[in-house]
């Protein structure tokens, strides 16, 4: 754990915030501890989390990986999850297990364009994929606000959501992992993430589209130069992103609730950005990081009921300055800075644990 | 004897890290004279200059202008001690005038003050005209050769009155007719009065101006010596701490030559200008290519690399295949090494490992491509027996390869080009910013490549490079080839005037 100490110094200067606002950094501490995994349930909503998060995250470290910063996860997993949804509203008769295969294949394709749209943009007409990607997860947002109030609102909810897809589009009845967790929403996916990561893990260190995906990252011109065309791969990576952050919208909707809701994710997306950094984009990394901060995410917002001072936002702090001390951390390690010991002049000591 | 010390170092010292760039260096430079400082890159030599100029401070050791100790802490201090210094890039504003970019310099200039004083003009010229620097005022920077910018560069430090005048390389970047002219220079300053100091790794230059020479290896000195004392060979066994060979190699034409690479009456484009060339490589032949930097010869490598990217008219022939017939990779697709114009840009993956290097552009050959993977451990057997065999030093592959030097560096990619013998070696400035040992270790390699019947085209800004390994030379300038020199009648005067595009 190269960025660990980061992580500490981050929480710690989180927990001096707390201290400031005058809530006991220790009790805050606990809540934050007993609120992730006080109980199968609690311990279930912070494995749902993660699940999401590692999909994110591995969506925006692959885009970096080959030198692109995709802030349009967000986009894709909403894209993906409205499409989902929509094409079980429109299917509802399909049986198992082409309905399965049909949704998951609707869920990636959606992905996959929204992540190449900016790709094909950058590409083949200079679009900056940062202005592009965000722009997408705009349109996307108002595509599924229109067609839920349109045509997909459930009739039986005065919230902005659809009805609820067939079952035979769900991976519920023979969730054996959610079994573990009774009533809360964890399920299969939280596997297929974790084989997900390993999976991105073993493209990126042995297979040649991930050696040449990461060249175009490190050096366009010598990429080039190798017979790798760095607009192929720009495009490349950008889909492989969307379709990495559609694990996300079927973690929702396939895996959990079965319909589309407004603001089901709680910017995903962007998390993911912050789970990548703090990963160095290493997927592996991203497991681990994408359960540190969906510890955070799930306690911060009982805190906001726990206490009187720390609102549901407090999670964004957390997630800042953690990612400013892994920032930091990263920063001191690549500079090569020693702290010297006092008293020991002649000797010097490197600090950190790299 | 004493009283002629102009500069002395005593036990001076410059610590990177916990890596020592200087370590006790003392020798001294005495006044009005030139004096060469020398060593492989890396070696220290500039690191104890830019000590003296107030670049960096000493870690350790006294150094002493003339009878007082000083310790600059900025080259504004050296200025104050009339010491002045001629960066290997030229600190010039390309939109002003000569005239102006000499005027830029006065440090006595007010804010608000008229910039264009008649008897500041008149004193430029006068020096100008003392030291015999022939330069064209009114002409914008940006128009004038590199040779009448080292001039203006020179000047600036002479109207400061400078005593001590440091150059650093300053014949990397000019064409062998210019060198002459600066070499001349020097002596002229010398003659005026002035303490020259000359670093640089060319030993010719050295031998021909030079009073005194000190030698640099590794950090540390190895000696200084009157100029007379030594000869070139002398000089570069005690650079690199073992004899090196001079010797020109031993031409041999092969009989049967094929011809690899034809260029038929080929002309193209690009955003400056038109190509027309003209040209044939045949296997056992070391083609040298030269031009003044700048003037098109680099643009022949992606050409030949992926003539199809190009709109070109006339024929080109690789390795027997029309350039038409060629996939989407190109001449890639056949047996082509590259020793790419711009290392770090164009050839490597900086920030990976030296390993990860090896396979770049050759990531899907069979030696260790296979159903999609790499494997690594092949790969990484592979890059072992390349780095024991080039003397890479680290010997670590798995160091990122921006931790190599710029010597090893180069051998890493050589190594790699030539791992899979390929017919045709394209090799683009092959020892640029390469140490002495590296040099002669690349040079073999060309040599063996066409000893085995290989065919090399060798690009180079080097001259003596150049001449020493080529079959013939092409010079090119403004795109077009202007002039074919066999081996047996190079002249040096005559390739440096074609490539001035001076009538002979």
């Amino acid at each position: 754990m190269k960025s660990f100490l980061g992580f500490l110094f981050g929480l710690f200067c989180a927990l001096m915030i707390v201290f400031i606002a005058g809530e006991n950094p220790l009790t805050i501490l606990s809540i934050l501890i007993k609120s992730s995994f006080g109980s199968k349930y609690d311990f279930g909503l912070t494995l749902f989390y993660m699940t999401s998060l590692i999909f994110t995250g591995l969506s925006v470290s692959v885009a970096f990986k080959s030198g692109l910063f995709n802030i349009g996860a967000e986009g894709q997993l909403n894209f993906s999850a409205i499409a989902m949804v929509s094409f079980a509203m429109a299917y509802p008769q399909l049986g198992m297990p082409s309905s399965l295969l049909a949704i998951l294949f609707i869920g990636v394709l959606a992905g996959a364009t929204w992540g190449a749209l900016p790709g094909l943009l950058k590409a083949y007409r200079g679009s900056h994929e940062v202005i592009v990607t965000m722009m997408l997860n705009f349109i996307s947002a108002g595509i599924s606000s229109y067609l839920i109030s349109q045509y997909l609102q459930n009739p039986d909810s005065q919230n902005p959501e659809s009805a609820v897809i067939a079952e035979s589009f769900r991976t519920n009845s023979f969730d054996f992992l959610n079994q573990f967790f009774p009533e809360s929403p964890v399920n299969l996916f939280f596997l297929v993430s974790i084989a997900t990561a390993i999976a991105i893990h073993f493209f990126f260190s042995r297979s040649a589209v991930g050696y040449e995906m990461i060249a175009v990252g490190e050096n366009p011109s010598a990429a080039e130069r190798a017979n790798i065309s760095s607009k192929k791969f720009v495009v490349l990576s950008l889909t492989l992103s969307g379709i990495l952050a559609s694990g996300a919208a079927m973690n929702e909707v396939i895996g959990y609730s079965g319909q589309y809701k407004i603001g089901f994710s709680p910017e995903f997306g962007f998390m993911g950005i912050a789970v990548a950094l703090m990963s160095n984009n290493s997927p592996l990394g991203i497991i681990a990081n994408a359960f540190i901060m969906s510890v955070f995410h799930k306690g911060a917002s009982d805190l906001d009921i726990e206490t009187e001072t720390i609102t549901k936002d407090f999670s964004k702090v957390i997630q800042a300055l953690v990612l400013f001390g892994v920032g930091l951390q990263y920063y001191i390690n690549k500079s090569g800075f020693k702290i010297n010991f006092p008293g020991r002049n002649s000797k010097k000591k490197p600090k950190g644990n790299s | 004897m004493n009283t002629n010390i102009e500069i002395e170092f005593s036990n001076v010292g410059k610590r990177f890290g916990s890596l020592w760039a200087n370590r006790d260096i003392s020798f001294s430079i005495q006044k009005n004279t030139i004096h060469a400082i020398i060593g492989e890159n890396g070696a220290g030599k500039s690191t104890i200059m830019k000590i003296l100029f107030g670049i960096y401070p000493a870690d350790a050791g006294i150094v002493k202008v003339g009878d007082t100790e000083v310790n600059f802490q900025s080259p504004i201090d050296a200025m104050k001690y009339k010491i002045g210094m001629v960066h290997q890039h030229f600190m010039l504003s390309p939109a002003h005038t000569a005239l102006e970019n000499v005027l830029l310099v006065d440090p006595e200039q007010k804010p608000f003050e008229f910039y264009f004083k008649k008897e500041k003009i008149e004193k430029i010229k006068a020096t100008a005209q003392l030291y015999k620097f022939d330069i064209p005022w009114d002409t914008p920077v940006k128009n004038l050769g590199v040779g009448v910018q080292q001039k203006i560069e020179i000047l600036k430090l002479l109207c400061l009155d400078n005593q001590i005048l440091i150059f650093d390389e300053p014949t990397a970047v000019l064409t062998p007719h210019e060198i002459d002219e600066l070499l001349n220079q020097l002596l002229e300053l010398k003659k005026q009065g002035k303490t020259v100091i000359l670093i640089t790794h060319k030993l010719k230059e050295v031998k021909r101006v030079a009073d005194m020479i000190t030698i640099f290896r590794k950090g540390q000195l190895v000696g200084s010596y009157p100029s007379s004392q030594l000869d070139e060979k002398e000089m570069a066994a005690k650079m690199v701490g073992k004899a090196v060979s001079f010797e020109k190699r031993a031409f041999e034409r092969f009989p049967d030559a094929q011809t690899v690479i034809t260029l038929d009456h080929v002309q193209f484009k690009d955003e400056t200008r038109t190509f027309n060339l003209h040209l044939a490589l045949q296997r056992g032949e070391i083609l040298g290519i030269a031009g003044i930097e700048g003037h098109g010869q680099e643009k022949l490598i992606p050409f030949l690399l992926n003539p199809k990217s190009f709109k070109y008219s006339g024929q080109v022939l690789i390795l027997g295949r029309s350039a038409d017939s060629l996939g989407n990779r190109g001449a890639r697709e056949l047996s082509v090494g590259v020793f790419p114009e711009d290392r770090l840009r164009l050839g490597v993956l900086p920030e990976l490992k030296a390993f990860q290097n090896f396979v770049l552009g050759y990531q899907r050959k069979s030696h260790w491509f296979k159903k999609g993977f790499i494997d690594w451990s092949k790969v990484k057997t592979l890059t072992q027996n390349m780095f024991d065999k080039f003397k890479v030093e680290p010997n670590n592959i798995d160091l990122t390869f921006q931790s190599f030097s710029g010597g090893n560096q180069q051998k890493i990619v050589v190594a790699r080009e030539l791992f899979h013998n390929p017919d045709i070696i394209i090799a683009a400035h092959p020892t640029r910013g390469v140490d002495i040992g590296a040099i002669e270790l690349i040079h073999e390699q060309l040599i063996q490549a066409q000893e085995k019947g290989k065919a090399v085209l060798l690009i180079s800004s080097e001259l003596d490079e150049l001449l020493k390994l080529s079959d013939r030379i092409l010079v090119i300038r403004n795109g077009k080839i202007t002039s074919e020199h066999g081996r047996a009648d190079f002249c040096e005067k005559a390739i440096g005037r074609s490539m001035l595009g001076v009538a002979p």
